[in-house]
This record gives structure tokens, sequence and C-alpha cells, in this order.
């Protein structure tokens, strides 16, 4: 009796075991040819992809966008007249468009230069611009400026008086802020670039895998971050008056666009519209991996192939077409909630599939897990 | 049935050594040292309990006591677990300790783990059993409590409740996504890539499903081979193996291997314990003292009875979310309390719509405002947190405004590596309604 207790025991975990094994065997067999292109799992094509042909061509051109704008203001600074601020406003407009594919990367070098937040942040308190101006007390990378900086600054210098070349001929001290300004501001491109194209640039290769931390997921979160801060709430949800403070909504606020004074100045918001679209574009470049020559590259999209989600990409690409198609056919960001609606739509996908299927997590839970 | 239940009795109360229960004291004290400091060292009481603005209690009344009180808290923690290692004021600790532990617990669902859980059970059950009457610094104040043994039930519910852990935990195992899709772990273990030599093989689906079906096979069998003389030895192996192997693979689990590793000694024989306790220092032999531990006889029907009553309360618990209808690992009825370990990878995004209907305005609530990222990860695909927080959001602007708002809640949520789906029906106005969770706002999982 005991020895035969003594083999079943025995033989039961044996078999348990043996179970495990076949299947194993089994399943092995199966899925053996999981391994190959993009569903590796350092992802090194990925990430070079994206640093070398996403990320820094976009810092490249915001940087040499600056440089042209740096060159207007220097020439309408020997002459304030018509043809040179045709010149500024233009160079303005360029170096804005280029600074909105820059912001969307906002981590790593973007996060130590502090860009968007002496960049774009809006509106601006004209008060405290003019004050500073005035007392020529102004230091580009302090809080105490935030809201008189960057390119709502400079919106409502080169938009927002009734007369601008009137405005800058008769103080040459708004001449002299409109220089620093932009110079400060070129010196954060430089910045820019050298960083990315530093250290950083192997750092965020070698970075592999999708754990938190990995070059992966801070791509991927912090961009939906910037997405969802500055692109859903600050450029649509708050002037559409589907965001406020705490507990209590806000009504629709058009004062509240970005590039606010030159719609004033053109009539339309078209301007406004483009700089969103812009900023929306250069996040579906990172999903797509699309370098500056348009090529499509390695992207987000490709590893969702790979590991049969194409239904999913197809949604994803599909809902970028639908925010430029509403874009088009829109001419103010103010107005029906369905910009607001179809640009958030873009976070739920992204969180509830995109990061999941690709194992990306979207929180530190700073605990023990289950 | 008389005769039956005598025997019960018999077999509860027997006289047994004392050691395995000493050395459990030992060890788990140790522990819940240990784990009390780390939680301070890593800055979570800070980060979990004081920094926070919001809170999902278990009880809306229990309350964070600030830094403070906190920090105090946690101090008497440390002091309470040191009181339990070296058997010092060993009930007063063991009480001090469970009814904290238990507090900082019921504050804030966020945090729940099955493994803080387990702790929660296991200091209960050594609030009740002397394992202060042996190598302890009691038995050098009150001498007269020192025993070289203790009855049968002192160590049986110990191991009643870790093979419960292990069964249940097993049990959760079997399900489709489980054993069939190998969900979660398929989506896991990819990312585990560079872990040393396991690493290569960890983007085969083949490793998910062996690893899941050998924890399944692991978690329903091994507490049986730990019962089993003959088998013990091996099957402690594998608890070790088992368990050093889930903490290489998945570091967030944190204390839980280490809980498990250790306390399942207990399934060790007498001699081999007092083995161990003859190699510490200051130890003496258990053999030549021989003072037996004699409780009172009138107490042991109670006594039957509340090991009884715990058992079938602790075999009920995992079947209770039987009772609702639907997904569990979707609706997360009756979730936890039930061994529910690492089975879902459950993501998504959940937005809170605050509309005034005076003004005819809403908007999305900032989450940010009011939950650490944490918090909001872990509520977006929970529904009672999810009710929890868009009352407190409602109940905000009532007060401000001193009309209720609407407050409806939409989201799309992925379960275990399926595309994401609604999770709620975003008509419904949460805040009028009166019993959330049985009502139907969560749309059912379509598989």
């Amino acid at each position: 009796m005991r020895t035969k207790g003594k083999i079943t025991v025995g033989s039961i975990f044996t078999s348990l075991f043996i179970l495990v094994a076949v299947s194993v065997l089994f399943t092995a067999c199966k899925d053996k040819t999981d391994d190959d292109g993009p569903t590796e799992t350092d992802f090194t094509d990925h990430l070079t992809n994206q640093i070398n042909e996403v990320i820094i061509p976009t810092m490249e051109t915001y940087q040499a966008k600056m440089l042209d704008f740096v060159g207007a203001v220097e020439s309408f600074a020997t002459a304030a007249d018509e043809a040179n601020l045709a010149n500024v406003r233009s160079a303005y407009q360029a170096a804005y468009l280029a600074y909105q594919a820059a912001a969307v990367h906002n981590y790593f070098a973007n996060v130590n230069v502090g860009l968007i937040e002496t960049t774009n942040l809006f509106p601006i308190e004209v008060s405290l611009l003019e004050n500073l101006i005035e007392t020529e007390s102004y230091n580009f990378s302090t809080t105490a400026q935030q809201r008189a900086n960057g390119f709502p600054a400079l919106d409502y210098l080169l938009y927002g008086p009734n007369d601008v070349l009137d405005y800058f001929n008769t103080d040459a001290k708004r001449l002299g802020f409109l220089e620093a300004l932009v110079s400060d501001m070129k010196s954060k491109a430089d910045l820019l670039v050298s960083r990315w194209t530093g250290n950083l640039k192997m750092n965020f290769i070698d970075n592999g895998g999708t754990q938190l931390g990995s070059s992966i997921s801070v791509q991927l979160n912090e961009s939906l971050i910037y997405y969802e801060d500055h692109i859903r709430e600050n450029k649509a949800g708050i002037p559409i008056g589907r965001l406020g403070p705490n507990d209590s909504p806000i009504p629709a606020d058009a004062t509240k666009i970005e590039a606010y004074y030159q719609s004033l100045f053109e009539g339309n918001e078209a301007f406004t519209l483009a700089l969103l679209r812009t900023s929306v574009e250069e996040m579906e470049d990172i999903y797509l991996g699309e370098t500056s020559k348009g090529a499509n590259g390695q992207g987000y999209d490709d590893l969702l192939i790979a590991r049969e989600h194409s239904s999913v990409d197809e949604d994803i690409k599909s809902h970028y077409q639908n925010i430029y198609n509403l874009l088009a056919n829109r001419t103010t960001i103010t107005g029906d909630e369905v910009l607001y609606e179809t640009i958030q739509t873009l976070v739920t996908l992204y969180k509830s599939d995109l990061f999941p299927l690709l194992n990306v997590q979207d929180a530190d839970g700073a605990n023990d897990g289950d | 049935m008389y005769r039956a239940l005598n025997k019960f009795n018999n077999i509860l109360f027997k006289q047994v050594s004392i050691a395995p229960l000493v050395v459990l004291r030992l060890v788990f004290g140790g522990l819940l040292l240990f784990s009390t400091v780390r939680t301070a060292q890593k800055g979570w009481i800070e980060e979990l309990y004081i920094d926070p603005i919001y809170h999902f209690g278990f009880f809306p009344w229990l309350k964070p006591l600030g830094a403070g009180g906190m920090n105090l808290v946690f101090l008497l923690l440390g002091l309470s677990a040191v009181g339990i290692l070296l058997g010092l004021f060993y009930r007063i600790s063991t009480l001090l300790f469970f009814l904290l532990f238990i507090y900082v617990e019921l504050l804030d669902k966020t945090y729940y783990l099955n493994h803080y859980y387990l702790v929660t059970l296991l200091t209960f059950w050594l609030l009740l059993v002397p394992a202060h009457r042996w190598y302890s610094l009691d038995t050098l104040i009150f001498p007269n409590i020192k025993s070289s043994q203790c009855a049968n039930w002192h160590i049986l519910i110990f191991k009643a409740q870790l093979s419960i852990v292990y069964f249940f935990a097993g049990l959760a195992k079997v399900n489709p996504d489980w054993l069939f899709r190998a969900q979660p772990m398929a989506t896991w273990l990819p990312g585990k890539y560079s872990i040393p030599v396991l690493g290569q093989w960890m983007h085969y689906k083949a490793t998910a499903f062996l690893l899941s079906w050998a924890g399944c096979i692991y978690d329903l069998s091994i507490w049986v081979f730990l019962w089993i003389k003959k088998t013990r030895g091996f099957a402690y192996v594998l608890v070790l193996i088992f368990h050093i192997l889930t903490a290489i693979l998945f570091p967030r689990i944190g204390m839980f291997p280490l809980i498990m590793v250790t306390s399942t000694i207990i399934f060790f024989s007498p001699s081999w314990h007092q083995k161990v306790l003859s190699f510490l220092p200051f130890a003496t032999n258990m053999n030549d003292s021989d003072e037996p531990y004699h409780p009172e006889k009138k107490w042991q029907p109670y006594i039957s009875a509340v090991l009884l009553t715990y058992l079938l309360i602790q075999l009920y618990l995992p079947f209770r979310h039987l009772q609702y209808p639907g997904h569990l690992f979707w609706h997360e009825k009756g979730y936890r309390f039930s061994w529910r370990v690492m089975l879902m990878e459950k993501n998504g995004y959940t937005d809170i719509i605050l509309r005034d209907p005076e003004n005819n305005l809403q908007k999305e609530v900032n989450q940010d405002d009011y939950l650490t990222a944490f918090q909001k990860q872990q509520m977006r695909s929970q529904p009672d947190m999810i009710v929890q927080f868009a009352k407190h959001v409602g109940d905000e602007f009532r007060n401000e405004y001193g009309y209720a708002p609407e407050v409806y809640v939409k989201s799309r949520i992925s379960l275990n590596g399926r595309r994401s789906q609604p999770f709620t029906d975003d008509t419904i106005d949460i805040y009028a309604l009166v019993d959330p969770i049985s009502s139907n706002w969560i749309i059912p999982l379509e598989e």
C-alpha cells in the first residue's frame, strides 16, 4: 500500500510535467516563424528610423526656419518697412509651423531645453508683455515670463498693434525685444539639434524594449501627453469650451485660440487651423515612421501589422484622415464640438489599442503589482 | 456525525511541537519589518498616502492621516514588526500591526494587492496563536508562558491558508484566455527580452504557453505535494524555482515571491524546525524542556466554530463572482479577495464627462487635477472606482453650485490582447444612479 501510494504521487507529478512538455513542443513547432522582421524585441531598426528620419530632421527644419527668421528680423531692425515686415511675417509663419512638429517630440532633449514652456504658451498676457518691453526686464527662461514669450508674443507683436510699423518705429525697445526674443528662440533650436544629434542619439537607439523608460514607451507616452495637453486641450478643447478649471465647465472662448492676433488681422483662422494640422501631422509621422523625404520608414504601424493587428493600424490611419478632413472643412476652431471629439478619439485609440497591443504601459504604479 | 466532529476536534487540539510556529513568527516578523522599511525607503508613504489629493477608500469615511500621521503609522508598523520578530509584547505588537496594516490597506483601492491581503490574513492568525511561547523576549519577561508545544490548529491554519491561496490562484488560471491564448503572458513576456539567458526565449508564443500551463498546474497542485511528507522536499524546490522565476520575470510583484517562499516552510516537519531553532543564538534544546501547552478545554468548540466559519468564508469569496452575470475580468464584480493574480492586461481610456444641465455646458474632467497617474490607470478599467470618482466629482460640483450635475463615462478598454471595446454606456448619467454597480451601465464584453 505504501509503495503504491508513493508511485501514485510520483506518477501524477511526472505525468503533469510530461503534459506540459508535450504542449510546449506542440506550440513551439507551430509558432517558430515568429521572430523575423519587426517582431524583433530590441527595436533597433525602429528606433534608428525614428531618431534619424523623424526626430532629427524635424529639429533641423525648425533650426533652419529659426535661422531664416533671425535673418528677417535683422533686416527689419535696420529698416522697419512694409517689405521687411512682410518678410518677417512669412519667416515667422514658417518657423511657427516648423515648431509645431518639433514640439510634439516633448521628451528627452525637448524637455531639457524647456521648449514648450518658453515657446508656445497661449494666450499671452498683453499687459505683462508691454511691461516687460517697457522696463526691458525680460528674461526668456523664467516662468514669470511664460505668458509673454515665444510665438504667442510674436503673434501679438507682428499682428496685434493697429499699425505694426508705427508700433516698432516709435519705440526702439520694441525692436530690441523682438530681436532678443527671436535670438533666444534660435539658440534653443540650436541646442535642440545639438542635443538630439549628440550622445542622446545612440542612447535613444540603445534604449530598447517597451517597458517604462524605454525609448518607445517614452516617445509614445510623452507625445501622446503633448497631444492631450497641447493639441486636444489648448488648441481645441479650451476655445471650444470642453475643458475648464477643476469642476466647472467653461463656455467657449474664441480669444483663446492659437495665433489669435493674426486671425483678427487676417479675418480668418486659416493659420490657426494650419498650426493644428501640422502638429497632428507630426503625430502621424511618428506613428508611420515617415521620413523627412516622405518615405514610409519603419514605424508603429509596422509593429502593429507584424503582430497581426492591421485592423488597428487601419483604424488609426483612417482616424488621422478624419481629423484632416474635418480641419479642411472648417473655417474656425470654435463651433461645434465634433472637432474636439474627433481629436479626442485618437487618444482613446492609442490608449486602448495601440499601447496594450504593443505592451506599452502609460503609468508607473509607484507600488508593487498584483 | 458526532464522531466525525470529535475526530476533527482531536486533530485540531492535538499537542504538537511549537517549533514551526516559532520559525514562522521569526521569518514573517522579519519580512513585515523588511516590507515596512522598504515602503518607507522607496518613498511610498509620501507618494501613495500623503501626496495624492483623492483616495479611493474602501470606506468613504476612512482617510489618510496626513504627513505626520502616516509617518507615525508606518513607524508603529515597523516597531510592531520588531515586536513580532523578537516576540516582545507579542499580542500587543501583532494586534497593533494587524490594525494599522488593515487601516493602510483600506485607504485606497488603487494599491490593493493580493499579497497584502494575504499578509492581513496571516497576521490575523498570528495574533491568535501563541507563537511567542518559545524563543522570544516575552518568555524572559513572563517565564511561565514558555511552552515547547502548541495545539495542532495553530499550525494547520497557516497550512490551510497557504493551500487556499495556491489552489484558488490555480483555479483562476483555468480560463480560456490563460490556457488557450496564453494571455496575458503572451503580452508581457516579449518585453522581457533583456533578461540574461532566459531573455532569448521570451518572444516565442511557446514560452508564454509553457509558463501559463506550468503556472496553472503548479498552483493547482503544489500545495498537495507540500502536505505530503514524501514529496515535500521536491515540492519546496519547485516553490523556490517558481517564485524566483516570477521574481525575475515580474519584478513589479515585489514582496509576493518572498512571502510565499518563506511562509511555505511551515509545511516542513517539527524536527526540521527544531533543528533550525537549535542553530540560532541563545537557543535552548527543545527536547530537554518540556513545558506542555494547556489551553482551556471549554474554548475548544468556539475555536472549532471560528476555524470552520473562516474556512467557509475563504472558500466562498473566490466563488462569489458567480452571482454576477457577464465576464468577470470585464466587470470585475467579485474580483478582489479571491487570489486572482496576474490574470489580466487591461488597458484603455476612460473619460469622465461632467455636464452642467442648467447652462448646457459640458467638459472632460481633468483627472490629473485629482488623481495620480497610477490612480488614473487603476481607475479606468475598474467600475467601482469609476463610480466612486464620478460621484466625488459630481458632489464637488453640487456643493459649489447647489444643483446636481450629470456625469457620463465614456470608456474603451482592451482586455488580454483583444481589440478595445466600449466599456461603459455613455448615455447613462452615473451621478443619478442609485446603485451603479448592479445596473447595466457596463456594456458586456463581446468575444
